[in-house]
């Protein structure tokens, strides 16, 4: 098509513009989600191991820690406490733990006496020994006296089906390189031992050894050294380490830990994310239990019960707690709740206690005041009528909880709560949830509120005129018509829930624990993403782990949404139909 | 059960304005009344608390870097969200032909507006922070390199993350805005001979105007509170100079700058308060809710101008 005029020039023009501006947008935001995949995607890489080329044959390159062990071999102790106790291993012969001051010699019966070669792995407190074909991974327990004896247990065996010479210990991981008499180099990662890695060399091979922790030197006979690069993510390959109860050395059983910077320089990373997101879920549903009635209950009387009018004037008005960033809510929790936290609670439940009650009288002092409460358009002002009631419920209710909780053993319900058994941690994920249920109130206020006003109002209005109650009137025809609504409501602000970080972060405590109790702290993805992001340098495997963090988050809150929408749209259009 | 409801209606009206007041109390307790209030006058003590020079030390006085940061971080972001927020809601709703994939992008717009920000701000650090900024530094910054000028930190980073969290909301209420505008409109200014951009820009988006605006406002507001991406992409505790220069372009793009929500946050955490540091957290937390309260009141009002006029008349 020709360009006609100046006119037609433009609009094509302007056009392209648009749709140049508007496809950079659509990309930057879909491409957001691949790239957050990209980044995160090489932890669940498979470790490998592969043959290099060293100019000098390998020599120059210097000898680590693991290299002088080595030497260890011949002379038997294998590893020192911080107590005093060696740790000495003979072929053949059982093992010893012996006090290097008082000479005192304890027999080893975890540890198996028919061993052809053992060696120190992963940080300094493992061993592994090679019984026949079999690999066996110990553990000692650091002690730190005469007293306690290190405890030995096994952490886990592999079988292995070749004829081992050489074996060596990376210094790091729980990963130990062999050698087979038949000229083979493997990998055995004792985290994922279904991956052991393979590679044929060409000449014989008697010792091996790890320069550092990403390369493997590998010696002939003659001296001649073949040099192997190993690469291998935090994880070794194994996602489920990501999910599942994992068992790491040091720790007696299999644990779901968080643990991306373990104080010991050596010790293995234990990335767990299994208790961030239940700190996430358990923080976003107490969140809601706080919320849903306060949000729902407002919605009903103003989506339901209101004039036109008067809901354009309250609906701002609690539109208005957005105004409240979370930070300042976050603040306010911090310095104002936090540390009268004890006091807070008796008079919340108080409170809560008392609330019922406001029903009856609610009805009663506004029928007192002269209002019709069957007339529907005289329920308009019942909020602000109720204003000084519900002051008055709220100090009654504050103070009746704070005269209880003095009345309580103990004088407090902290002391009290102590006493049978129950500690309230200073942060809380009872004091979490109360703020975040406040800071997601108004979102799923205004999603319910315009679910119930789109039923039509003449719907409502046929049931008063058939003589029911306004509140019979909500329940038996509005209800069951705005309930999806509802519902969806509560689905977006769950995810608001979940995402939320600024609250996690100042008030949860950030403890990455597995614990039910309402009054430990916790430790949200969200939480995690925001404190550890920043120090995680790029391209580590704690900083992919994050990032798959940071996808799990946006999956569960774009599915929540989405979910949410659709059941929106339908209840749209249902009622369109009425 | 009325009663319940309409009392849980009082509450929330309650909860709300009891906060504010505990802030308003806290803040003017320690302005006015706490001690030094009566020996230096309230002026200067005000003067003291925004204009003095940032006391890193126990942080409570100077306040003004950190609002002026705050509003050159949402200067920034309006400048990128405006322009390409509209174009995407017009190109959408006007341009765009009505395709499952059309509907497809209209669903995910609606639904990112959802994902929490932290998720944009770790995009913001992947991509902008150490993708983007590292490639501008190793072809225009060479000779400062290895120190980062863009490969770090900075406000054109934080305001493009900022950005990205605030696009859908804009988009999905410009998009709303122009749906709401009836058929005839679009027909009587094509029948006139009007191009299609003449109608968009001269028909349309003049009726459309206010919920422009109002989505814009919003997303100012959102911009202002949300602290979260500022902790991994921008914000800093304390930065010597102001992001802004005498020379043009006037805003120094890749200087680390203070902000409102983050002194609170940092506040919060790290610092150890001082005598006196309730107080100034809670003045840091109040001129924050004025500053959002007056932007989400202009939008409330916008929006309701728009509800009442029901019909959109072309104003030309």
């Amino acid at each position: 098509m020709p360009v006609a005029n100046w006119r037609h020039f433009k609009s094509v023009s302007l056009g392209l513009l648009i749709r140049v501006a508007s496809f950079t947008v659509i990309f930057a935001l879909l491409g957001m989600v691949v790239q957050m995949m990209v980044v995160a995607a090489p932890i669940f890489a498979a470790s490998t191991l592969e043959r290099i080329d060293a100019p000098d044959g390998g020599r120059g390159v210097p000898v680590s820690r693991a290299e002088s062990q080595d030497a260890d071999l011949r002379q038997p102790i294998y590893w020192v406490s911080k107590g005093g106790w060696q740790l000495i291993g003979n072929p053949g012969n059982p093992w010893l733990w012996v006090h290097d001051q008082t000479a005192v010699r304890l027999n080893v019966t975890e540890l198996p006496s028919d061993f052809s070669i053992a060696q120190m792995v992963g940080h300094q407190r493992g061993l592994a020994v090679l019984v026949g074909n079999r690999l066996e991974h110990f553990h000692f327990s650091q002690s730190t006296s005469i007293n306690d004896v290190p405890a030995v247990e096994r952490v886990k065996t592999v079988l292995v089906d070749s004829d081992i010479v050489a074996l060596a210990g990376h210094p790091r991981l729980a990963v130990v390189a062999l050698a087979t008499s038949l000229s083979e180099i493997q990998v055995v990662d004792f985290r994922n031992p279904d991956a052991t890695l393979r590679i044929q060399v060409d000449v014989e091979i008697d010792t091996i050894a790890w320069v550092s922790p990403s390369l493997i030197r590998a010696l002939t006979p003659s001296g001649d050294a073949v040099l192997f690069v190993f690469r291998a993510t935090d994880i070794g390959g194994d996602w489920r380490r990501l999910f599942s109860p994992t068992q790491y050395e040091g720790y007696p059983s299999e644990e779901y830990l968080w643990l991306p910077l373990p104080s010991a320089q050596a010790a293995e990373s234990k990335y767990s994310v299994t208790p961030l997101i239940f700190g996430t879920l358990k923080a976003a549903l107490l969140a809601l239990l706080f919320s849903v009635p306060l949000s729902l209950g407002c919605a009903i009387y103003v989506g339901c019960f209101m004039s036109e009018a008067q809901r354009q004037r309250v609906r701002p008005a609690i539109d208005m707690l957005t105004a409240f960033p979370t930070v300042v809510l976050g603040a306010i929790g911090l310095f104002w709740l936090a540390p009268r936290f004890g006091e807070f609670l008796s008079a919340l439940i108080g409170v809560i206690a008392l609330f019922p009650i406001l029903a009856v009288l609610g009805i009663f002092g506004v029928r007192a005041l002269g209002w019709r409460w069957v007339r529907h358009d005289a329920l308009d002002d019942w909020p602000l009528r109720l204003l000084p009631l519900v002051l008055l419920v709220i100090v009654l209710g504050a103070a009746a909880g704070l005269i209880g909780a003095a009345q309580l053993p103990g004088g407090s319900l902290e002391a009290y709560l102590l006493s049978t058994g129950l500690s309230i941690s200073y942060f809380n994920s009872l004091l979490v949830g109360i703020v975040l249920g406040l800071a997601i109130t108004p979102t799923i206020f205004s999603i319910a509120e315009e679910a119930i006003h789109a039923v039509p109002r003449n719907m409502a209005a046929g049931a008063l005129a058939l003589g029911s109650t306004p509140w019979q009137s909500y329940r038996d025809v509005v209800l069951p018509l705005a309930l999806p609504g509802m519902i969806a409501a509560i689905m977006v602000g769950f995810g608001r829930a979940a995402g939320e970080t600024m609250i996690l972060v100042m008030l949860s405590g950030n403890t990455g624990i597995l614990d039910l109790s309402i009054f430990e702290g916790l430790r949200s993805v969200s939480a995690s993403l925001a404190l550890e992001l920043p120090e995680a340098p790029k391209k580590s495997s704690h900083y992919q782990v994050l990032f798959v963090m940071g996808v799990l988050l946006f999956g569960l809150t774009f599915i929540v949404n989405t979910v949410a929408e659709i059941i929106r749209s339908r209840v749209r259009m249902r009622v369109r139909g009425l | 059960m009325l009663g319940l409801s309409a009392s849980m209606v009082s509450t929330l009206l309650l909860i709300g304005s009891g906060l504010f007041v505990l802030l308003l109390a806290s803040a003017g307790d320690w302005l006015f009344l706490s001690s030094g209030g009566h020996e230096d006058g309230v002026l200067d003590r005000l003067n003291d608390v925004l204009f003095a020079k940032p006391n890193v030390e126990n942080g409570l006085t100077g306040l003004f870097p950190a609002i002026a940061g705050t509003f050159s971080l949402v200067m920034v972001m309006t400048l990128f969200v405006a322009p390409l927020g509209v174009a995407t809601a017009i190109y959408l709703s006007e341009y765009a032909k009505d395709t499952w994939y059309t509907k497809l992008i209209r669903i995910s717009i609606t639904n990112l507006a959802g994902v929490p920000a932290i998720i944009y701000g770790i995009f913001g650090l992947g991509f902008f922070v150490y993708g983007l900024g590292g490639q501008v530094d190793a072809l225009f910054y060479t000779d400062r390199l290895p120190r980062p000028t863009f490969g770090t930190t900075g406000l054109l980073w934080a305001a493009l993350t900022l950005a990205l969290v605030n696009l859908p909301v804009v988009i999905v209420a410009v998009t709303e805005g122009l749906d709401a505008l009836s058929n005839d409109l679009r027909e009587a200014s094509i029948a006139l001979g009007a191009t299609k951009s003449e109608t968009v820009f001269k028909a349309l988006m003049p009726a459309a105007l206010p919920s422009v605006f109002s989505g814009l406002i919003l997303a100012t507001a959102r911009a202002a509170g949300e602290v979260s991406p500022l902790l991994l992409v921008g914000a800093v505790k304390f930065s010597p100079s102001l992001p802004l220069s005498s020379r043009a372009p006037f805003i120094e793009f890749e200087q680390k700058f203070m902000h409102l929500g983050f002194q609170l946050f940092d506040a919060a955490l790290f610092a150890r308060l001082p005598p006196g540091g309730l107080g100034w957290v809670a003045c840091i937390a109040l001129i924050l809710v004025l500053l959002i309260g007056v932007l989400n009141l202009t939008a409330v009002s916008l929006r309701t101008a728009i509800l009442k006029r029901k019909t959109f008349e072309n104003p030309f």
